[in-house]
């Protein structure tokens, strides 16, 4: 489940020149498709994963990909809103590039206005994955990206991520990942073990609405060469594109891929 | 593909599988998938490879071993020799996998994954060769001692019988569960 904060200030551009909102928008499309060509297989996809998705921002709060709160992989598959041609520069295996044509589903288009309703937001992806998990008591457990770059102007929402902390499918509990996503140039914080080091009461309140991160993927981020200890959770704060898109990977592989 | 190379070559290195990488690419139109099997073609397919062979010695093999895949050499219903895995533990690792992209194999060819190993069934009293994919590997592995179980299965409705039993009782993975016996 992608909780993605649509407020006004994902406007910002960022360092290499795309919005806040632009770059979520393509790691998040980049992400389905990974995921999707990932349960490929010669007989066509498989329906390994459910996907969802709930927005927040100036328009209130939105579900899903296809006006849908959840959806199956394979109904995703079929249905992107449309499939661009784009480039990609791709390494030759004798020292040198070269720029591949590669078609490229969208989901999801970048889009940014007025405040922060990230409660509502919240509230409503509880809602659904509690269905979800209710649906289907003997799945992996959903994992919640959360992505957002401010405050709450609805309130405080550290009680709603501990609720989606305790949901749970019997095996095991719903994890809840948070990614500060930033324009500036401060350094970012990623997976860390305690509240010592964060800048503000806002970060603090974000780490500790963020789970604990599973061996598995721990070992991923590890294999990331990110430093992790004892109680590292699922959070970046102040993320640059860089930690954007490790963040996305890391918290979307199910243990069965990220063992094999 | 890989089967068949393995057959048909006398050298397995990297240049035989580079080789069987540029056929592989070249009996497919990247251009004409669509988006989703662009996708999956570009991220590669990825295989364990179990291959004998006699050697040219007349009671030698040359083995190659590579992936979620194990090689028993039994004499009688004894395990003498496993290979790539001599604990079950092992099999919980993300396996060396062959590879249609050929980055993908790059690892793999410089550790010697592809090296052949000789065995001399001259030093076994009453040689087998058991060929078993993950889920048997790592049951085997966990309970040598039951070899006899498995060498004693003559017939495909008792294998599948014993599978769903050793299953049924959290003594074998649910995953793939081919076997082959060479005695």
């Amino acid at each position: 489940m992608f909780v993605i904060d649509q407020s006004g200030s994902m406007n910002e551009a960022m360092s290499i020149g795309k919005s806040k909102a632009e770059f979520v928008a393509d790691v998040l499309n980049k992400t389905i498709y990974t995921l999707v060509t990932n349960c490929t297989k010669a007989d066509g996809v498989r329906n390994y994963f459910d996907i969802g998705l709930i927005t927040y921002g100036g328009s209130g709060v939105n579900s899903g990909l296809r006006g849908e709160g959840i959806s199956s992989i394979v109904d995703l598959a079929n249905n992107p809103l449309r499939v661009e041609d784009r480039s990609r520069v791709e390494d030759d295996g004798a020292g040198g590039v070269f720029e591949r044509r590669v078609k490229f589903p969208v989901w999801f288009d970048p889009t940014a206005s007025g405040g922060t309703p990230m409660c509502a937001g919240l509230t409503r992806a509880a809602e659904a994955v509690a269905a979800w998990a209710d649906a289907h008591p003997y799945s992996y457990p959903p994992t919640i990206i959360h992505v957002t770059d401010g405050e709450a102007t609805d309130g405080d929402p550290e009680h709603i991520g501990g609720a989606l902390g305790q949901l749970t499918t019997q095996d095991g509990s719903c994890l809840l990942f948070n990614i500060h996503v930033s324009s500036e140039q401060a350094d970012s914080i990623s997976f860390p073990a305690s509240e010592a080091g964060l800048p503000d009461s806002y970060a603090r309140m974000l780490f500790r609405m963020s789970s604990a991160m599973p061996d598995h993927i721990a070992r991923l981020a590890s294999e990331k060469n990110y430093k992790l200890s004892d109680g590292s959770r699922g959070f970046m704060f102040n993320a640059d594109p860089r930690g954007i898109a490790n963040f996305f990977d890391i918290g979307t592989r199910p243990r069965l891929t990220a063992d094999r | 593909m890989l089967a068949a190379g393995f057959v048909a070559d006398e050298t397995i290195d990297g240049h035989w599988l580079s080789q069987l990488v540029d056929r592989y690419a070249a009996s497919y139109d990247r251009d004409a998938m669509d988006w989703m099997q662009q996708g999956a073609f570009d991220r590669g397919s990825f295989a364990s490879l179990l291959g004998v062979r006699w050697s040219s010695g007349a009671s030698r093999v040359e083995v190659v071993c590579i992936g979620d895949t194990l090689l028993a050499l039994l004499d009688g219903t004894d395990v003498r020799i496993t290979a790539p895995y001599t604990d079950p533990a092992e099999f919980n690792a993300r396996p060396r996998l062959l590879a249609t992209q050929s980055g993908e194999n790059e690892d793999l060819i410089q550790e010697g994954a592809l090296a052949l190993t000789t065995y001399d069934l001259a030093d076994f009293d009453n040689p087998v060769l058991a060929l078993m994919t993950d889920a048997l590997g790592h049951w085997l592995l966990t309970f040598p001692e039951r070899a006899p179980e498995l060498l004693a299965i003559e017939h495909q409705d008792t294998f599948e019988n014993f599978v769903e039993q050793e299953r049924s009782a959290s003594h074998m993975r649910r995953d793939d569960t081919t076997l082959v016996i060479l005695d």
